[in-house]
């Protein structure tokens, strides 16, 4: 073929690819719209008893839910992506009346024989669809999701399962972290959703080698006000290898509060431990809230470490009134020096919190 | 892309069927009618003569060179096809994802981490209380704003007095990152709960200005934006949404910046995205879409990302700290930010992940005027020819990874030399004329070939934006789309690698880093002219 045969051809291919792009384009947003349109029309007409349905009492919801459970085919298609995350947006009576109308609709038997569709794609909406559901049957094939090779179907099945709330899924769940792929916090907000029953596997995995277990344990216990674990979390924050993970013990000892939370946290603001961890704690025992922290805080503000000074600060400007006379003895026996200006920051704060205009010190030095 | 005119000009100056290998038997197919018989024939005639020797090495030396370049403007554009496919395949799995993940997973979940939002403002007065007040109803659990006034001289900060009642909160300046200006006072809403700070400081440009907001943020998550962009109400969910599924290994992530110029604005938010109505800014559109959205998505997609938009990234702040915060030397600071994480993580050792998110949409007025943007382009240029000078131990060292062995080549390759090979390609037309190596015919058919490869390349990108995003709703924006993809190829493709190579020569020269000003012509809100914002 000559050069000029060649660029012939590239030329006549690159206007055919063009065009048909551009075909592609204008039919694809064109079929698009016909979709919008007709879906719009066929939900309009079935809108009102869809609103029955989540708004009546338990005995009125009979007639819409006889109507739609009655539709046909092609307009329950229409209709189905939008009772669907209506279901996630309700609770109550209003969301024992959609799951009667799924259910009827043969949404949960359709989604378990899902489950082990070839397409990921399916088994992942049929996961999303069965924890929406809470369809406690599907909790046994759901845990068996959770090694599935395809890492979004993985994820919906730990939602799912917190959605469930089988407890003994606690243990699959947190392991799921091992594989890579499942978002921390999908598996931290599904073990918070179990409740209480997941508490003995989530003390286990503190000692799990993977940090993320650990990580994600010593969150859920915090998050979850977990106080029977208080000194399995002080025995983290004193001996964890990641200080990651020890940063988070230290948050989740100010959640959970108890005297031994306290001790450890003031003990944690120490030079021994990492920076991070001190910051953490100067912040923690502002949450914590217990006025025994004050004289520790206040030794904080005059730290080295921009940032443990200044949530010490922070900290003494939340516990309000004891906290206030050591901020105002600092202010006068520290004049001039960094820990003042962190002290009248926090008098500053807790005078706008009661609504009146902040005092000035004088010139705050760097 | 700007390959594809340097092609057309270059081989509209030589006897472009001579090319060995490239264009072999063109010669007597009719096509070189208007043009001259091939070179060893007239090496022939004309032997002995010392002029026609240098003409013809200089013939053969055109030909090589056209060789080259032609190979130059495949490789280029089928390069932008490839990230494109990849940003395909992304967008895909995107929108697979939809049914089963919402924002509520985000936004509900107690882990979700704080983000401190810093925006550097200087003579911003127009547009600052729009954009803080656009930002502080962001939907997002935890939050703050920190405003950083760099010296303005207009009445930036006034504006924001006046609009929160701002008083002054004394603050010990922290300083964990080095800072080059002083900060003169500090300041909060008087109401105590409106997560918003005011830094007032000297004038030390926009770099620094970032540094001293990084260094007064309380939370973890860093995100930086300019005063002058409008931010999707979800987009933080979106772009933290990665820290909060990956929390030990994601460092930084960047969201999406589009084009606002005639989109209608109320309330500090786009509520109808149109294609502008000048062309000039309807084709920087189409180029935003193919480099910045679907270009960016493929790179973060093969973990070779390396430029995250100072108008709207996020960062691990502790990381920043230990790489020492933005270069405020560097002209493109938020690049080479991004080059510098990728240098300290790849020495430390540390598994990291930097992540391009491609539906959060930061919105950001982009240049109407020529000279204005002809500053713009200047100074993107001349940034990366000084961060590839700053990181070049890392080009194709392969201790660097990705980063080192393909993406940072393929921006000097690719990005770095395309303004030069593109009007090298125009400045060889005289010799070629004067070496009598012309063929306009076939000239003009590569011509098309190549600028026709271009516009596939935007058709292409178009055909994604339609499938994944469909933010320009109308038929007449689409058309408007493609017309911009076709234009784009005549003249604006030109005048950018020659702003582009002003850049390079102020790089090399080592002039003096100027900013410039950015006129702004404001947000168009339907029912309201729009403003004269100056920036």
């Amino acid at each position: 073929m000559s050069a000029a045969q060649l660029v012939s051809l590239t030329l006549a291919l690159l206007a055919g690819s063009v065009t048909l792009l551009g075909l592609v384009i204008v039919t694809g947003r064109a079929l698009h719209r016909h979709r919008d349109r007709r879906n719009a029309r066929l939900s309009a007409g079935v809108r009102p008893w869809l609103l029955e349905l989540i708004g009546g009492d338990s005995e009125e919801v009979n007639e819409p839910l006889l109507q739609l459970a009655a539709l046909d085919r092609r307009v329950w298609r229409a209709v189905e992506p939008g009772a669907i995350s209506l279901l996630g947006k309700v609770s109550g009576n209003a969301r024992t009346a959609m799951v009667r109308l799924l259910e009827q609709r043969g949404l949960a038997r359709d989604a378990l024989r899902n489950l082990s569709s070839l397409s990921s794609v399916r088994r992942a909406s049929a996961a999303h669809v069965l924890g929406l559901l809470s369809h406690a049957e599907a909790a046994f094939p759901l845990v068996r999701l959770l090694s599935d090779r395809n890492a979004e179907v993985r994820a919906t099945a730990v939602r799912a399962l917190g959605q469930i709330g089988t407890a003994g899924a606690a243990a699959p769940i947190i392991a799921s972290l091992a594989r890579g792929g499942v978002p921390f916090q999908l598996v931290a907000q599904a073990l918070i959703r179990l409740g209480p029953g997941a508490r003995p596997a989530l003390v286990e995995a503190l000692s799990h080698d993977n940090p993320a277990e650990r990580a994600v344990a010593v969150e859920v216990l915090g998050l979850t006000g977990a106080v029977e674990t208080a000194r399995a979390l002080v025995g983290v924050l004193a001996g964890d290898s990641s200080d990651d993970v020890r940063v988070r013990a230290v948050r989740a000892l100010g959640r959970l509060g108890t005297p031994v939370c306290l001790d450890a946290l003031i003990h944690a603001t120490g030079p021994a431990h990492p920076q991070a961890v001190r910051v953490e704690a100067a912040t923690a025992l502002g949450d914590l809230g217990s006025p025994r922290a004050v004289p520790a805080l206040r030794e904080l503000l005059a730290d080295a470490h921009y940032h443990v000074a200044h949530n010490a600060a922070r900290s003494l400007a939340r516990l309000g009134r004891p906290a206030a006379a050591a901020l105002t003895e600092t202010v006068a026996e520290r004049a001039g020096t960094p820990a003042a200006g962190h002290a009248w920051e926090a008098l500053a704060i807790q005078d706008l919190q009661a609504g009146h205009p902040p005092r000035l010190p004088a010139p705050v030095p760097r | 892309m700007s390959a594809a005119a340097a092609v057309a000009d270059l081989l509209a100056g030589l006897g472009a069927l001579d090319v060995p290998g490239v264009l072999d038997g063109a010669a007597g197919t009719g096509w070189s009618a208007g043009g001259t018989p091939a070179g060893a024939a007239r090496a022939g005639q004309s032997a002995g003569g010392v002029l026609e020797v240098i003409r013809e090495g200089v013939r053969w030396t055109l030909m090589l060179i056209s060789a080259l370049v032609l190979v130059y403007s495949v490789a280029i554009n089928t390069s932008y096809l490839l990230l494109i496919f990849l940003a395909t395949w992304d967008a895909v799995h995107n929108h697979r994802r939809l049914p089963f993940f919402s924002q509520e997973d985000v936004y509900a979940n107690p882990l979700t981490p704080p983000v401190s939002v810093i925006m550097p403002a200087y003579n911003e007065e127009a547009g600052i209380a729009e954009a803080v007040r656009s930002m502080l109803s962001m939907r997002y659990p935890t939050f703050e704003v920190i405003v950083v006034d760099d010296g303005s001289k207009d009445g930036t900060f006034e504006r924001l007095r006046e609009e929160h009642n701002l008083v002054e909160l004394p603050r010990v300046v922290p300083d964990d990152i080095p800072m080059r200006g002083t900060v003169l006072s500090t300041h909060v809403p008087a109401n105590g709960s409106t997560p918003l700070l005011v830094i007032r400081k000297t004038n030390s440009g926009r770099a620094d200005a970032l540094n001293v907001g990084i260094n007064f943020a309380r939370h973890p998550l860093v995100c930086m934006v300019d005063a002058d962009s409008l931010l999707d109400p979800s987009a933080l969910l979106l772009v933290a949404k990665p820290f909060a599924d990956d929390p030990l290994n994601v460092v930084a992530t960047g969201g999406v910046v589009r084009i606002v110029n005639d989109c209608d604005v109320v309330g500090g938010r786009v509520t109808r995205v149109r294609m502008p109505r000048r062309w000039l800014v309807r084709i920087q559109v189409m180029e935003y879409l193919r480099a910045f959205l679907l270009g960016r998505t493929g790179w973060s997609r093969i973990g070779g990302l390396l430029i995250i938009s100072g108008a709207f990234g996020l960062f691990r702040r502790e990381v920043l700290v230990e790489v020492g915060g933005l270069d405020p030397d560097s002209i493109g600071e938020d690049a080479e930010l991004v080059t510098r994480l990728h240098r300290y993580l790849r020495e430390c050792r540390r598994a990291y992940r930097i992540v391009f998110v491609s539906e959060p949409v930061s919105w950001t007025e982009a240049p109407s005027s020529t000279a204005v943007l002809a500053r713009q382009r200047r100074r993107w240029s001349r940034g990366l020819a000084e961060l590839l000078w700053k990181h070049r131990s890392m080009i194709a060292n392969p201790r660097y990874g990705r980063i080192g062995v393909l993406t940072l080549p393929y921006f000097v390759l690719f990005e770095l030399l395309a303004p030069v090979v593109n009007l090298g390609g125009v400045a060889l037309v005289p010799i070629a004329l004067w070496a009598g190596a012309i063929n306009v015919d076939f000239a003009l058919a590569l011509l098309l070939a190549s600028y026709g490869y271009a516009v596939l390349v935007g058709f292409v990108a178009l055909a994604v934006e339609e499938y994944a995003f469909r933010r320009y709703s109308s038929w007449r924006d689409l058309g408007v789309a493609a017309a911009a993809s076709i234009a784009e190829n005549f003249g604006y493709r030109q005048f950018n690698a020659w702003w582009g190579l002003q850049g390079i020569f102020a790089a090399l020269r080592r002039t003096k880093q100027v900013w410039g000003v950015m006129t702004r012509e404001g947000f168009s809100t339907p029912g309201r002219p729009a403003g004269g914002k100056k920036g």
